[in-house]
């Protein structure tokens, strides 16, 4: 069978014609005749390009087409071909035996022949194999990506593995390594012997492949099973919650045998401190606080955690009131110089009448005088003057040595 | 990037490849667990990985020094299952989807509305959703409401917002860990959650939305 150059260009451009046609027939299953398509579509039925369907003026493409189609496309759905390779290689057989014929008896033509069958046979084989392939590895990858539902998935999934698995029995059938035979021919050509050899080596990589692709499928299928189960259980959980609105999970937490998913903890509150020490830190922190001054309102303080003490409830015992005997000396100083009126009183003297000077040393005394007379509210001050004696310090302006401090009511 | 994954495992979160990209991008090399499993040690705490999908810290001992805060969390979660299992189910029955929701998903606010606007039911769903604790809102307009339940379940962990200026979240790995409560509680409190089939009332429901 052989056809003309001319014959080929023919079929392409009627094809190239009806592009519009055939996308559309393609896309939606099925083309209705009307009467500016009829003509279109009969020529195209000639050709084999369109077949009838179910009722008489509707038309669908051809298997050939859509096959074709599909693999130029990449059709998911066409993972599965129907390769039947026992019959393959038993056809391969055949030509290898008409093609070294055809060589004996000097027929370089129809050699010729036979070994482009031969070629586009071992060819097609293994591209089926290699398309088969590849669309099941797309399939996987993208979960079965051209089926929404999970349901689709798991169903898809199940007929690729399937197909897959038999696919896989089919070609250990085959014994391969018998192909080996087809070069015992002494005289075989490298051509050939070149085809065999490549033929051989993909088809055994193409059924490792394949094993592999069984086995990610297999764990696919495992995966949306598990989906599946989580998304049926999601719902019953919801259905359980609205028929017993009063449950409530029990606390596991105070469980002895928790399982490591319970053991999580609230999480830390992490406030860390700056070492205001730490020169590294200081251009940092300054220009911290610069930014905390500049702020309309303040930041609130951390609230800390800090431990509860329990509250102490006895009654406290009583305690008597300590007093400090100075203060009273100095209290009851101030008040004889107001008692004398018009009469100076002195701290000096006062001390010695007191034995004061037993207890403490003459200058302490004079300072505490001092210190509590400047302790004194404004009005008492105002009542008494001081007249504070004792040698002026040489270089130095308004500074002296108390020796004697005079007190004064004032008129 | 240790002391952000270290901060992040300290502080409770759940890094998943949504929430924390690059945090889960480094614990999902060998070495790089390794070393925070090391830190995480003396603290007892252990570096877990859910399915591949989500890391966490999870104390390698429970006694008073951390039942407090283990019992913390877990009430957390109890009081967040009864709305969030409500919610993922209006998802599933609006978008009319047999999968569950988990990590990675995303939710599109304006499509979730679409389907709740037409389905008188599920804007019923959506009303009595925004009455249970974590959703509670006194929001009448369905849209208000479905906002405020996707910003709470942003709030909560369990969604986040790649663009704040767009309205798809995409579902975390706290998503996951719902999942795998739901399961311990099924077995633990022998719900029978399996066995439940969506029979009766609410199954034919269920199949005419699908």
């Amino acid at each position: 069978m052989s056809f003309d150059h001319e014959q080929i260009a023919g079929l392409i451009r009627k094809l190239a014609s009806a592009d519009q046609l055939l996308a559309h027939t393609y896309i939606n299953g099925t083309l209705f005749a009307d009467d500016n398509n009829r003509s279109s579509i009969d020529s195209l039925k000639k050709s084999g390009i369109l077949r009838t369907a179910d009722s008489a003026d509707e038309y669908r493409l051809t298997s050939d087409i859509k096959r074709l189609i599909d693999r130029l496309l990449l059709r998911n759905q066409r993972y599965q071909q129907n390769i039947n390779m026992a019959k393959i290689i038993v056809g391969i057989e055949e030509d290898i035996d008409d093609y070294r014929r055809a060589l004996e008896q000097n027929q370089q033509d129809e050699a010729q022949f036979h070994l482009e069958q031969i070629d586009d046979t071992l060819y097609e084989a293994i591209e089926a194999l290699e398309n088969s392939l590849s669309v099941m590895f797309a399939a996987i990858t993208s979960q079965f990506g051209f089926v929404s539902s999970l349901n689709s998935k798991i169903r898809q999934n199940q007929r690729a593995l399937a197909y897959a698995q038999q696919l896989v029995r089919e070609l250990n059938h085959v014994r391969i390594d018998d192909c080996y035979d087809w070069l015992s021919w002494s005289s075989m050509p490298p051509a050939l012997s070149r085809k065999i050899i490549r033929f051989i080596d993909q088809y055994k990589s193409v059924v490792e492949r394949l094993t592999s692709i069984v086995g990610r499928m297999k764990e696919l299928l495992f995966k949306l099973r598990l989906q599946e189960q989580t998304a049926n259980r999601c719902r019953a959980m919801a259905q359980y919650l609205r028929k017993h609105p009063e449950w409530n999970p029990l606390d596991w937490s105070e469980d002895a045998g928790m399982p490591a998913l319970l053991r999580r903890g609230a999480g830390l509150a992490q406030h860390p401190c700056i070492n205001p020490s730490n020169p590294a830190l200081q251009a940092d922190l300054t220009a911290i606080v610069q930014e905390l001054r500049r702020q309309a309102k303040p930041v609130a303080p951390l609230v800390r955690d800090s431990t509860s003490s329990p509250l102490d409830t006895r009654t406290p015992e009583l305690k008597t009131q300590a007093r400090d005997e100075y203060e009273i000396h100095i209290e009851n100083l101030f008040a004889l110089a107001l008692e004398l009126q018009g009469r100076k009183v002195s701290a000096l003297q006062y001390w010695c009448e007191q034995n004061l000077d037993k207890e403490v040393k003459v200058e302490l005394w004079l300072d505490m005088v001092f210190a509590q007379y400047c302790c004194l509210p404004r009005r008492m001050r105002r009542a008494i003057t001081l007249d504070m004696q004792g040698e002026n310090l040489a270089g130095y302006n308004g500074n002296q040595i108390i020796e004697e401090i005079l007190l004064q009511r004032v008129a | 990037m240790f002391k952000h994954v270290a901060e992040a495992l300290l502080s409770g979160h759940f890094i998943c490849p949504t929430a924390y990209p690059d945090a889960y991008e480094y614990l999902a090399q060998a070495a790089n667990a390794d070393k925070v499993n090391a830190f995480l040690q003396p603290l007892d705490r252990e570096l877990l990985n859910l399915d591949g999908e989500l890391f966490y810290a999870a104390y390698t001992v429970v006694d008073d020094s951390n039942r407090a805060a283990i019992k913390e969390a877990f009430a957390e979660l109890r009081s967040q299952l009864r709305p969030v299992v409500e919610w993922m189910d209006m998802v599933m029955t609006a978008l009319g989807q047999d999968m569950p929701i988990r990590a990675r998903d995303q939710i599109r606010l304006h499509q979730l509305l679409q389907a709740i606007e037409h389905e008188p039911s599920l804007a019923e769903q959506l009303n009595r959703l925004t009455q249970l604790s974590l959703f509670k809102t006194n929001k009448s307009s369905l849209n208000e409401q479905l906002s405020w339940v996707l910003q709470k379940l942003e709030q909560s962990g369990y969604l986040i917002r790649p663009n704040a200026l767009a309205s798809i979240y995409i579902a975390t790995g706290k998503i996951n860990y719902l999942h795998k409560i739901i399961a311990f509680l099924n077995d633990a409190e022998n719900l029978e959650l399996d066995q439940h089939t969506l029979s009766g009332e609410d199954g034919e429901q269920q199949e005419l939305f699908l």
